[in-house]
């Protein structure tokens, strides 16, 4: 495995893109649609591809360290983390919101239901002769 | 009002079952004339709740939550009245109400805190297609083996909760496949199961949701969530 460093060119479209992507990302979450989590680990995705352009020869290093033949293949691997410790917690967010709506749809059923058993007009049987035939 | 002590609520979780709640609700009323019901209509689109209104307790969900959600409604409600027991009777027809005595007495006997109504070891009436016995089994065998528990039909709906089991699963009971789940968590939680031979019908109209390719991703599930539960340990009721 031999060492290229990557060309100015590419440097400089990683950085540009980096720095609209994290504008982008901070913009948004000081409108406060991401949190601060979030916010650290969607910016993860573009400083990882940026470090591995800043500091060439560290991730050679590390790639080598690592066993992997070329250093994009560590720059995937790390960025697969990320991608999976995102998708962890927007899964665990999805059941706990879940959670959530359920509880809530039960609350919102048996108040509606309370209140039509106390209301005068409704159609509904009186609790109390609940289970038996009205005629 | 306080519902006296040994006071039963009837649970029936039902979704678009207009053409047999009526006839449902005449049968319990007839058969348990003692009992409070509560339909918990669980999203029907057509008129399961209005049908039922003039007999029984409605509470209408605004979505469709699924078999647990609609089950765990209903022991919301048996939790906050302060009913003794309470049982689920399926609203596709399937659960005849004279069984619901079965289940009374079995628990009397045993003093068991859930009794669940099993289609077999008896003859006559309906006992479920030849794969879905083949699930039934598997499942059954891993309870035993993870839980120590033996319940021959752990997918049956039909089931009574005493005061200790209203209270557990009207905080925690499982939404998907709850049938075999809640039997774990109840092991789980230090409360007896028994089971009792009952008859079934044929559902009368409509279809099971586990069949085909569902099947496979059924088991694959229960097995896994039975599994989870038993790393979790048992825990203080």
């Amino acid at each position: 495995m031999t060492f290229h460093a990557p060309t100015l060119n590419t440097t400089l479209f990683i950085l540009v893109f980096v720095g609209v992507y994290a504008v982008l990302l901070i913009r948004s979450a000081v409108r406060e649609r991401i949190d601060v989590y979030d916010l650290i680990l969607l910016l993860t995705v573009g400083l990882i591809p940026a470090a591995f352009v800043v500091f060439p020869r560290t991730t050679f290093r590390l790639a080598h360290l690592a066993g992997v033949g070329f250093p994009f293949l560590l720059l995937f691997g790390a960025l697969l983390v990320v991608v999976f410790i995102m998708l962890t917690r927007i899964i665990r967010t999805e059941a706990e919101l879940r959670k959530a709506v359920v509880a809530m749809t039960q609350e919102i059923a048996l108040l509606r239901g309370d209140f039509d058993a106390s209301s005068p007009r409704s159609g509904q049987a009186d609790p109390r002769r609940r289970g038996q035939d009205p005629s | 009002m306080t519902p006296a002590e040994g006071s039963l609520l009837v649970v029936i979780p039902c979704r678009n079952e207009a053409a047999g709640i009526e006839s449902l609700l005449g049968e319990i009323s007839a058969e348990l004339p003692d009992a409070s019901v509560v339909v918990v209509d669980d999203g029907s689109t057509d008129d399961t709740a209005d049908r039922a209104a003039p007999r029984a307790r409605v509470v209408r969900l605004p979505l469709n939550l699924g078999i647990g959600g609609a089950v765990q409604t209903g022991l919301r409600v048996a939790a906050r009245d302060g009913y003794a027991f309470c049982v689920q009777v399926d609203g596709d027809g399937q659960h005849p109400p004279s069984e619901v005595r079965r289940l009374l007495s079995r628990r009397e006997e045993t003093d068991a805190n859930i009794v669940i109504g099993s289609r077999f070891s008896r003859e006559p009436g309906f006992r479920s297609s030849a794969a879905r016995r083949l699930g039934i089994r598997i499942i059954s065998a891993w309870l035993r083996l993870l839980f120590s528990v033996n319940i021959t039909d752990p997918t049956s709906g039909l089931r009574l909760f005493d005061r200790r089991a209203i209270e557990l699963f009207e905080r925690r009971y499982p939404h998907d496949f709850p049938e075999p789940i809640s039997i774990a968590l109840a092991v789980q939680h230090a409360l007896r199961v028994q089971e009792t031979t009952v008859t079934m019908r044929p559902r009368s109209h409509g279809r099971s949701s586990i069949a085909g390719w569902n099947r496979a991703g059924y088991m694959i599930r229960v097995l896994g969530s039975l599994t989870l539960i038993r790393l979790g340990g048992r825990r203080p009721s």
